[in-house]
């Protein structure tokens, strides 16, 4: 078992590097243009352009960019923005917990609403609840985010006018003001969610009542929300974990759009900008905290199912 | 002496099919969105690019279904002619991913070893990255547009394939009369285009549909941030993002477009689902 959490944490190294490898490549295929953007639209001398490229190492072939790159990335040195000059984990430090913020709300949402849907779906089998509810999670597997957050605007801001569709404040700054701007990405990002998580809840609810352990529990003459709730939910929790942790990708793609549509600074918003920006560093920077995270996600649900389940080889993986 | 008839695999997918009402209706529908998004003005008689500057923002109404946008185009035009702009980028990303996935699932699964774990690595790295992220690192890269968001799109979509063709291939592999073709002197191509391909079809049909349902999504996203589809062409994404300008005034734009995805992503799915029921597949979707 340690052998094997050995040999998947060794090779995330080899991962890591072979996606910031691919991350680089893809962001400097356009040789040149990060010093045009420093110098901005005026636009500069050839001399100028020529002495700042040579500065910023531009000049160089791409595997010794590459190479400098990683070396300052590993000691934390991530560059500095093309247009503010800031510090790109500076700016990393300042709209992470607005990320933060949102993912973990979202995900604690989507839980709340998520299992106990299924569970309801599961108990009330083929009954008209689980049908509406089946139906609703369809609909929320196929319906794009940004869609859905575009329909809350156009619900609770242009139509009621209760909540307005942007205005974010730091929570320490205005913890109301903060929440309320938190609300509607929150809960769009997790009614998303929580459609998988249902549709998850219920088929597991659904497969550990049949088994015979819960007829055990039932011939005992346990009370039926006993029987959901210390036996069945506890085996149904595994492949709900999984639901959750497969829609990361799928999450983060949400979050970026989301904080986008609702003026949330947060990564997600910093990122776009910088691309239309075309500041690069900043892209890089973010991008690479993304995945790496993802990586590092997916590297503990692995860890934790060895733990759970020893036989999960994990070449199969 | 009574024999049975011989039906083609084909036939007989398709008589189960349609046995499930759901996958069998939602192919009608995407039968009837393709004829739509492709007729163009037969059916139709609005052009979608022709402006009307008199009859700006109308709102739906007997002359135009759907109203029209703030340049007076007829949206129903816009949203088929959308449609048809979407479902071509997601089926060109999901073939793309489809072709290079399979190639280097089934290469890894085959070949074993050294060029496994090589080839095993390249698809995790493509799958930490988030498509949404993809998409955005690629148009910094190539510039935004459809071509490079397909290219994206199609990207991020080869680790399903290959993972499954990967899995398959070992699974198959082992066979006996895969082995007993080996002994027969088979070389290995034959062999990958004899047996193992055959064997995979229908679990590579399943995830192609539902790979398409996503591939719909993921397309509009992008459009909507502002690297996908650009003017003057427009995808259901894109008009959603341009209608969202005038969200308090012409609601219609930001609501039409959105049902036309919600429609084909639905019908997808389903059609995925009954496929995969069809086809008597039994596999995992996670993601």
């Amino acid at each position: 078992m340690l052998h094997s959490i050995l040999r998947k944490i060794l090779l995330t190294i080899p991962l890591l590097l072979l996606v910031s490898v691919m991350m680089f490549t893809m962001i400097n295929l356009l040789p040149g243009n990060a010093a045009m953007v420093i110098l901005g639209d005026a636009g500069g001398s050839v001399e100028q352009l020529e002495q700042l490229e040579e500065k910023l190492g531009l000049d160089q072939p791409l595997h010794v960019q590459y190479l400098s790159w990683l070396k300052r990335f590993v000691s934390g040195d991530m560059g500095t923005s093309y247009l503010t000059n800031q510090p790109v984990l500076k700016r990393i430090q300042e709209r992470l917990p607005v990320t933060l913020e949102l993912i973990l709300l979202s995900t604690l949402l989507a839980v709340l609403i998520g299992i106990p849907a299924g569970i309801l779906c599961a108990v009330r089998r083929n009954q008209p609840i689980d049908y509406l509810i089946s139906t609703l999670s369809m609909i929320g597997v196929a319906i794009p985010q940004f869609w859905l957050g575009i329909l809350f605007i156009l619900l609770f801001s242009v139509t009621l006018g209760w909540i307005p569709a942007s205005g974010f404040e730091k929570f320490s700054v205005d913890a109301a003001r903060n929440l309320q701007a938190m609300l509607m990405p929150s809960v769009v990002l997790a009614l998303s969610l929580s459609a998988p998580i249902a549709r998850q809840t219920r088929s597991a609810m659904l497969d550990t009542l049949n088994q015979d352990y819960i007829m055990t529990a039932r011939a005992k003459g346990q009370r039926d929300l006993n029987i959901f709730l210390v036996h069945a939910l506890r085996n149904a929790l595994v492949p709900v974990i999984t639901a959750i942790t497969s829609q990361i990708n799928s999450m983060i793609g949400g979050v970026f759009v989301i904080e986008t549509l609702f003026l949330l600074p947060g990564m997600g918003k910093s990122m776009v900008d910088a691309i239309f920006q075309q500041d690069y560093p900043i892209v890089m920077g973010i991008a690479m905290v993304v995945v790496s995270c993802i990586v590092l996600i997916n590297l503990i649900t692995d860890v934790i199912y060895i733990f759970i389940d020893p036989r999960i080889s994990l070449s199969k993986r | 002496m009574k024999t049975s008839p011989i039906r083609s695999p084909l036939l007989q997918s398709l008589q189960k099919l349609r046995r499930r009402k759901t996958a069998f209706a939602s192919l009608i529908v995407l039968g009837i969105i393709l004829v739509l998004a492709l007729s163009g003005s037969v059916l139709y008689p609005y052009d979608p690019f022709v402006k009307d500057t008199a009859n700006r923002q109308m709102a739906p109404c007997l002359l135009h279904l759907f109203g029209t946008d703030n340049l007076g185009r007829d949206l129903l035009a816009r949203v088929l002619y959308g449609m048809k702009i979407s479902l071509s980028i997601s089926l060109a990303s999901v073939l793309f991913a489809l072709a290079a996935g399979t190639a280097l699932g089934v290469t890894a699964g085959y070949a074993g070893g050294k060029t496994d774990a090589l080839l095993s690595l390249i698809i995790d790295a493509i799958c930490a990255f988030p498509t949404i992220l993809l998409g955005l690192l690629l148009a910094t890269a190539l510039g935004s547009g459809a071509r490079n968001i397909m290219l994206a799109i199609g990207i991020a979509n080869v680790p399903y394939f290959a993972r499954l063709a990967r899995s398959m291939a070992i699974t198959i592999r082992e066979r006996e009369y895969v082995e007993s073709a080996v002994t027969t002197g088979l070389n290995h191509f034959e062999i990958i285009l004899r047996y193992l391909l055959p064997n995979m079809s229908s679990v590579i049909i399943v995830q192609t549909s539902l790979s398409a349902a996503s591939a719909i999504i993921t397309e509009s996203t992008l459009s909507f941030i502002g690297v996908g589809v650009q003017p003057p062409a427009a995808s259901l994404g894109s008009l959603l993002r341009d209608g969202y300008d005038y969200i308090s005034r012409a609601p219609w734009l930001s609501l039409f477009p959105g049902i036309a995805i919600l429609i084909a992503v639905i019908a997808l799915n389903f059609l995925g689902d009954g496929l995969r029921d069809a086809l008597d597949v039994k596999i995992r979707v996670d993601g």
